[in-house]
């Protein structure tokens, strides 16, 4: 169940109760009671007699938290393993060389610089440097992430990479109706796509960087428009 | 720029595909210039220039000062252009880097080199003072094309700016205000535009093995008088950011609506056919002629607009 | 930076003394720096630059006089320099200037006074090819004329090519035996 209202840094927030997480967007210092310190929806989810409560806010930059799932960019190699940009012109990631699934001494992933990774990330301290994985380290299995090859990224924003993530889009159903297509959404507002030819890739791309701004029904409106005559099936 | 976008492997060879195939992702043909969006603010001389999420306003501005030692009879005109990460994060403040330098080279060679403004009309007591203008550009979002964008910016903002008019009583100079006189338009000799073409090379990087030099021979397909003779690069008109950060090499030519060439720039980089860089100068003239019809009418817009109450349209021209 | 590809670095240097009017220029001048730059960006091509990666080649230019043709000469002499260093080039790169004179006839090679009344030109090829690696335009030129001013201006590139590629065998050879001897 989740409720929203609108709130600003500095609300007084109504009593959360004792069970409750907080999430993005808001700052508990010790003693004290937990404050906003951001704008948006104060969004709060319930589970149990537990609950969690968090700000939903739309922002361009990216700041790595613990177990997203983000697409990046190779951009350097070092003796023990990559470093990743997630967002132009901000600190890069790192990633180790045996995060990877089956990898192991001898068994080196080798990536070439301006690859792209889909991964999770594993830490994320205000003051060290962020790491990310490439495979699941529970299982040891690559769960989807590893290197992404071919295809072509788009840059949204934030909030409309998370909403396609978890609460998904008719926008997607709609174009895998007419065509196959893969697709890797990253938290950090990339999104990956891969279609059998390079104009279909082009136009779902279109389909999804226009979208964010459309309503669903118009969304798929655009789809249906754009991508009309490309049936495969 | 400072820091090169980075573009992952994937994109590149996307894009590059792409274009092979006489396509962009933003849906524009290969030649296409992006539809430009030209507005003047409320006061004289601010114009506001939109090239797809290309931004910017100029601000032109007049003050009295001293002329040049050199130069006694000419008033001073200097544009300023400081990419700041305002435009793009890739921009640094206050440091410019060498893409930068030559950025604002080009636009100073396009303009002020070409006697767009005429410095002359600027003086007012020959040796002693003379009009300043300034041309401030602002950058506010970046996505290719900053040369193009500017010069459109600073030269229509230069033709929309009214400097106040003076008058010399004996020794005096009087500089009338606005209430007092209506403000003189600068006297605009010509129009230039830019047009920034950019080449791709199709095969990527060449193997060790071959012989770029040798390969490309100008007798091969070229010479058989085909105006798109080029097989070894594809011309680009108006990149995008991406585009840019891909592109082996650039060609900006300044041209007006009067057939003349007043700049042309090719900084090295890949080497272009002769034949291309004639078809190009071509293709500005046209792409040229267009946004020098858009700023005029844009004017005139905002010349009916500024007019609407009154009964007479106020001008300080004389009729000729 | 580009770790596969060997990095350039230009200096140019004019003295104070290289034209009539002794003169400091400052260290930043615009000009002199896109200048450098370009050299920077033409040769960037014209090396085998994958050859030597990791590895910075400096070139320092010293203007000692100046009467026209100062970025083809800048050009011409990096050339012969990369060439007597054992850079390895896929061919000479050449640049030559040429003027229009009365707006018709083009005026190969222009001199100082001839450059600074009229408009002029510069291009650089890499090898005998029509293919313009650097071309540089700073004043007014009709666009018909356009046509005849590259066709010279390359055509004036291909003989310095190869009156370059005279001298170079010529000293060349000149070493070779001297070091037989």
């Amino acid at each position: 169940m989740t409720e929203s209202t609108v709130i600003l840094p500095g609300d007084t927030l109504i009593d959360l109760g004792d069970a409750t997480t907080l999430g993005p967007g808001l700052f508990q210092a010790p003693l004290s009671k937990p404050v906003p310190v951001k704008a948006g929806y104060l969004m709060r989810k319930e589970k149990g007699h537990t609950g969690s409560v968090y700000i939903e806010s739309n922002s361009r930059r990216y700041v790595p938290s613990v177990k997203d799932h983000v697409i990046g960019v190779v951009v350097g190699r070092q003796t023990e393993g990559f470093r990743v940009l997630l967002q132009d012109a901000s600190p890069s990631v790192r990633l180790g060389q045996f995060a990877f699934e089956n990898a192991n001494k001898k068994n080196r992933p080798n990536l070439p610089v301006g690859a792209l990774v889909y991964g999770r990330i594993t830490m994320a301290d205000k003051d060290i440097e962020a790491e990310m994985e490439c495979y699941d380290s529970n299982t040891g299995k690559a769960a989807g992430f590893g290197e992404l090859k071919g295809g072509y990224v788009v840059q949204v924003s934030l909030a409309y990479a998370r909403k396609l993530l978890f609460e998904g889009s008719p926008l997607l159903s709609a174009i895998g109706d007419i065509v196959p297509f893969e697709i890797a959404i990253g938290m950090n507002g990339k999104i990956w796509i891969d279609a059998p030819d390079n104009t279909t890739i082009f136009k779902i791309a279109q389909c999804i960087e226009k979208s964010e701004t459309l309503s669903e029904h118009e969304s798929v409106d655009l789809v249906s428009k754009l991508l009309s005559g490309k049936k495969t099936k | 720029m400072p820091k090169r976008k980075d573009i992952s492997l994937n994109e590149r060879q996307f894009i590059l595909s792409l274009l092979k195939d006489s396509q962009r992702l933003d849906g524009r043909a290969i030649d296409q210039f992006r539809k430009v969006d030209l507005k003047f603010g409320d006061s004289l001389g601010h114009a506001e220039v939109q090239l797809g999420k290309t931004r910017l306003v100029v601000r032109v501005s007049a003050e009295v000062s001293k002329p040049y030692e050199d130069r006694p009879y000419e008033g001073t005109f200097i544009i300023t252009t400081d990419v700041s990460s305002m435009a793009s994060p890739l921009f640094e403040n206050n440091r410019s880097s060498d893409d930068e330098m030559l950025m604002t080279r080009l636009i100073e060679k396009a303009i002020r080199r070409s006697n767009a403004l005429d410095l002359e009309s600027l003086c007012i007591v020959a040796g002693k003072s003379c009009w300043m203008i300034r041309a401030d550009v602002h950058y506010l979002s970046y996505d290719g094309g900053l040369v193009d964008a500017s010069c459109i910016g600073v030269i229509a903002a230069l033709m929309h700016f009214r400097r106040p008019d003076t008058s010399i009583d004996g020794d005096q100079t009087i500089i009338h205000s606005v209430e007092e006189r209506v403000p003189v338009p600068l006297s605009i000799l010509h129009v230039p535009i830019c047009v920034t073409f950019s080449f791709f090379k199709v095969d990527e990087v060449p193997s060790s093995t071959e012989n770029p030099v040798a390969a490309i021979p100008g007798s091969g397909q070229s010479a058989n008088g085909v105006p798109t003779a080029d097989d070894s690069a594809i011309l680009v008109i108006d990149a995008t950011a991406q585009e840019e950060a891909l592109r082996h090499s650039e060609l900006t030519i300044t041209i007006n609506k009067n057939r003349d060439i007043c700049q042309i720039a090719k900084p090295g980089g890949y080497s272009v056919e002769a034949l291309t860089i004639l078809e190009c100068a071509n293709k500005a003239y046209k792409i040229a002629t267009n946004i020098t019809d858009l700023i005029y009418r844009r004017l005139k817009e905002d010349e009916s607009k500024r007019n609407a109450g009154n009964l007479v349209p106020l001008t300080a021209e004389n009729e000729r | 930076m580009n770790l596969d590809s060997t990095f350039l670095s230009v200096n140019i240097s004019v003295s104070p003394f290289s034209t009539v009017d002794r003169k400091k220029r400052p260290r930043n001048d615009r000009r002199i720096q896109e200048c450098a730059m370009s050299i920077q960006r033409t040769f960037q091509e014209a090396i085998m630059g994958h050859l030597h990666s990791r590895t910075e080649i400096v070139i320092s230019l010293h203007v000692l006089a100046q009467d026209g043709g100062f970025f083809a000469a800048c050009i011409n002499a990096t050339s012969l320099a990369l060439i007597d260093a054992g850079v390895p080039m896929y061919d000479y790169v050449s640049a030559c200037s040429t003027a229009l004179y009365d707006s018709i006839s083009p005026l190969l090679d222009p001199n100082n006074a001839e450059e600074s009344d009229l408009p002029f030109l510069t291009v650089a090829t890499i090898g005998k090819t029509e293919k313009v690696s650097m071309l540089l335009l700073e004043s007014k030129v009709p666009l018909d004329r356009l046509e005849s001013l590259i066709a010279v201006t390359i055509s004036g590139c291909h003989s310095l090519r190869d009156q370059m590629d005279r001298q170079v065998r010529k000293h060349g050879h000149l070493r070779i035996t001297k070091r037989s001897e």
